[in-house]
């Protein structure tokens, strides 16, 4: 399977590597031939992605790279309507979004989720929990929230999850992250999959569905104990 | 000094030994927290009564080392110091530090980036020297931009000159806009491993396109230039050449100045001491100590608190590990050590930053097939076994207990990876006060 990775350079400031290396290791485990291409600025999105991620950059690297993003989106969408998963997280979620209402007007997000975003007074910060299923799995993600963005859900959007510790998508209606058709997005930022492996494994799934291939389950004795202290750290935060 | 200000500063003290007493560790900052809060004045006026002014230290790496290796200059050459020498560089540390020492020449002050606004006004610092920004517990400053901004604010407050790290293209952005004097200092070194990843800030800070690099030492640190405008990497006033590396334990560099070329021969490592050697030789120069004393004075230095302290009878090498850069750079010492065996601790408390999403920005992939005795432990001990497990390296054992973690490890040598606060534990075990720390 190919999985690439959208502008690590730019849009990887917190560890947002950690889920393709997650998403790369657990399908080799499982004997799945696994490409892992960065794509860089000036180069082309390969045509035969099963899986786009896209992570989080600081302010002024979303400004440098979205007129490149705004090239490759039709491509992104074709390869979405084809079957391919994009997952983005934090920075990289709110750019999938159709805008961003600044004090200046309104910067234009990609459009391939319906939802738009605009700047909170305070920042929303702290580990925090979701209920949420996806594909045919259900469980508790994990993670660690770093935004003062507000986002607001479309009708064609529909939340990833539910918040149980935390603030998601607003502060306001519980939501968190965002699920359109196979465009999936959540503001639990950095390496949000090895903290979830179950939810990384649903991401492969969906990835390879129409594949014949073997999906056995691994040893995830440290990946269940780190999902664990999670849940713990989340509880501990008031709300 | 007024009757309010002897009090609150006399009050504070108490506090503070009080505070050290019952095993709180460094009482100057609680003492100078707490006189701050009697008497918001007594900061100025203490700070008035320092005749030769403030040198002040910021940065995300570096603070600390830097402004000790600048106190242990300015005393060989007879000065008296004032320092927040333990790394305490919020208000209440300066203020501590500046109570117990009244009679002072001059100060070294690490200032904290996020509270430099309630610091640095006061001390119109005649010399700031700023070591690089590399990503740092970003849940508290949010992004490397933002501590920029920081910077750049807290220079309109000097009355003299900048000491700039001039390998670090966000920092000379900065430093050209301020207007102010400035003095470069940098590296000349061609390392052949480096890291790429960490590249917080590698876009051309005038035009924004990605810089081009010629070399690259540490994080986004190295040389530099951009494609397309005249940005480029400043010619540094003083050069440091790293001549031996010898992992954490040992580091021999040349130092070229416009006063001559000196040696500098320190017992602790890595590339980040061989940065902080640049920057006192041009801060000390700046107030009028030589270069030639400089590094006479920094002859046989050893690392301080915890920055590649030797530990467990000399078996173990302490490395303080808190974000992506740092964290490559003792990757690099360990392999350059040869170690066989590491010991990683990890906290998330405040001190630390609560997000431990760095860790897989840390290359311990570089590691893997080299060290083969792994031993984790601290507060996300759960979280750096995973990271080390998808890093291709065996994990021996998770061990949240630190004092057992070094057990398991200490029968051999080993180097020692540990978060800021996983630090003080760690120098707390090897001292038998752990027990104390944690109640």
């Amino acid at each position: 399977m190919r999985i690439v990775h959208l502008y690590p350079d730019l849009l990887g400031t917190y560890g947002d590597r950690g889920n393709v290396l997650c998403l790369a290791k657990r399908a080799e485990w499982r004997g799945i031939d696994v490409a892992l291409d960065a794509i860089e600025r000036g180069d082309p999105l390969p045509p035969d992605a099963d899986l786009i991620f896209i992570g989080g950059g600081q302010d002024r690297a979303q400004e440098l790279i979205a007129p490149e993003l705004f090239e490759m989106r039709p491509r992104i969408a074709q390869a979405a309507q084809n079957g391919t998963v994009v997952f983005a997280v934090c920075g990289g979620y709110q750019l999938l979004g159709t805008h961003y209402r600044t004090a200046d007007g309104d910067v234009p997000g990609l459009g391939l989720l319906d939802l738009w975003t605009e700047s909170g007074s305070e920042r929303i910060l702290g580990n925090a929990s979701v209920e949420c299923a996806i594909g045919d799995a259900h469980g508790v993600l994990v993670g660690f929230e770093n935004h003062a963005g507000r986002t607001h859900l479309g009708p064609k959007a529909e939340p990833l999850g539910k918040v149980i510790s935390g603030r998601g998508n607003n502060g306001a209606d519980d939501g968190e992250g965002a699920v359109q058709g196979n465009i999936i997005g959540t503001y639990l930022h950095g390496p949000v999959l090895p903290r979830n492996v179950w939810f990384a494994d649903a991401l492969l799934r969906l990835a390879l569905a129409g594949a014949d291939v073997d999906f056995p389950a691994l040893d995830d004795e440290l990946e269940f104990a780190a999902h664990e202290r999670g849940l713990e750290l989340a509880r501990r935060r008031r709300r | 000094m007024s009757l309010r200000q002897a009090i609150a500063g006399r009050t504070g003290r108490l506090v503070g030994s009080a505070s050290r007493a019952v095993g709180f560790g460094a009482g100057e900052a609680v003492t100078g927290k707490l006189a701050h809060a009697l008497d918001p004045t007594l900061f100025a006026s203490l700070a008035s009564r320092v005749p030769d002014g403030f040198v002040v230290v910021m940065g995300t790496n570096g603070k600390t080392s830097t402004a000790a290796m600048l106190t242990r200059v300015l005393r060989s050459a007879e000065t008296t110091v004032v320092t927040n020498a333990t790394g305490a560089n919020l208000i209440g540390g300066v203020v501590g530090a500046l109570l117990k020492a009244p009679d002072a020449r001059i100060g070294v002050i690490e200032v904290d980036e996020a509270a430099a606004r309630s610091i640095v006004p006061t001390l119109r610092p005649c010399v700031m020297i700023w070591t690089n920004v590399l990503r740092d517990q970003l849940d508290r400053y949010f992004e490397t931009d933002v501590v920029l901004r920081h910077l750049e604010d807290a220079a309109t407050s000097v009355d003299g000159t900048l000491v700039v790290n001039a390998d670090d293209p966000g920092l000379v952005g900065v430093a050209e806009r301020s207007g102010k004097p400035v003095v470069y200092y940098g590296l000349t070194y061609a390392r052949a491993e480096t890291s790429a990843l960490a590249a917080d800030s590698a876009n051309c800070p005038r035009c924004g396109a990605p810089l081009h690099y010629e070399a690259r030492y540490l994080g986004h640190l190295g040389r530099y230039s951009c494609p397309s405008c005249d940005f480029k990497r400043p010619a540094p006033d003083v050069a440091v050449t790293p001549l031996e590396l010898n992992g954490a334990r040992s580091l021999h560099v040349g130092v070229a100045t416009p006063d001559g070329d000196v040696d500098v021969r320190l017992l602790t490592g890595g590339l980040g001491a061989a940065y902080n050697v640049g920057a006192t030789v041009a801060a000390a120069r700046l107030v009028g100590v030589a270069p030639v004393t400089a590094a006479h004075a920094l002859e046989g230095m050893t690392a301080v608190f915890g920055r590649g302290e030797s530990i467990a009878d000399g078996k173990g090498v302490l490395l303080l590990m808190k974000n992506p850069a740092g964290g490559n750079e003792s990757v690099m010492q360990v392999l350059e050590d040869g170690f066989d065996r590491i010991l990683i601790a990890i906290n998330d408390r405040h001190a630390d930053g609560l997000d431990v999403s760095w860790l897989w920005d840390v290359e311990f992939e570089r590691l893997a097939g080299r060290v083969h005795h792994v031993v984790v432990t601290g507060d996300r001990a759960a979280d750096m076994a995973v990271r080390l497990k998808y890093a291709g390296l065996p994990v021996s054992l998770v061990e949240p207990d630190q004092r057992k973690a070094v057990a398991a490890i200490s029968d051999g040598p080993f180097a020692f990876l540990a978060t800021y606060t996983a630090m003080l534990d760690a120098r707390a075990v090897f001292r038998g006060k752990a027990e104390r720390l944690r109640s």
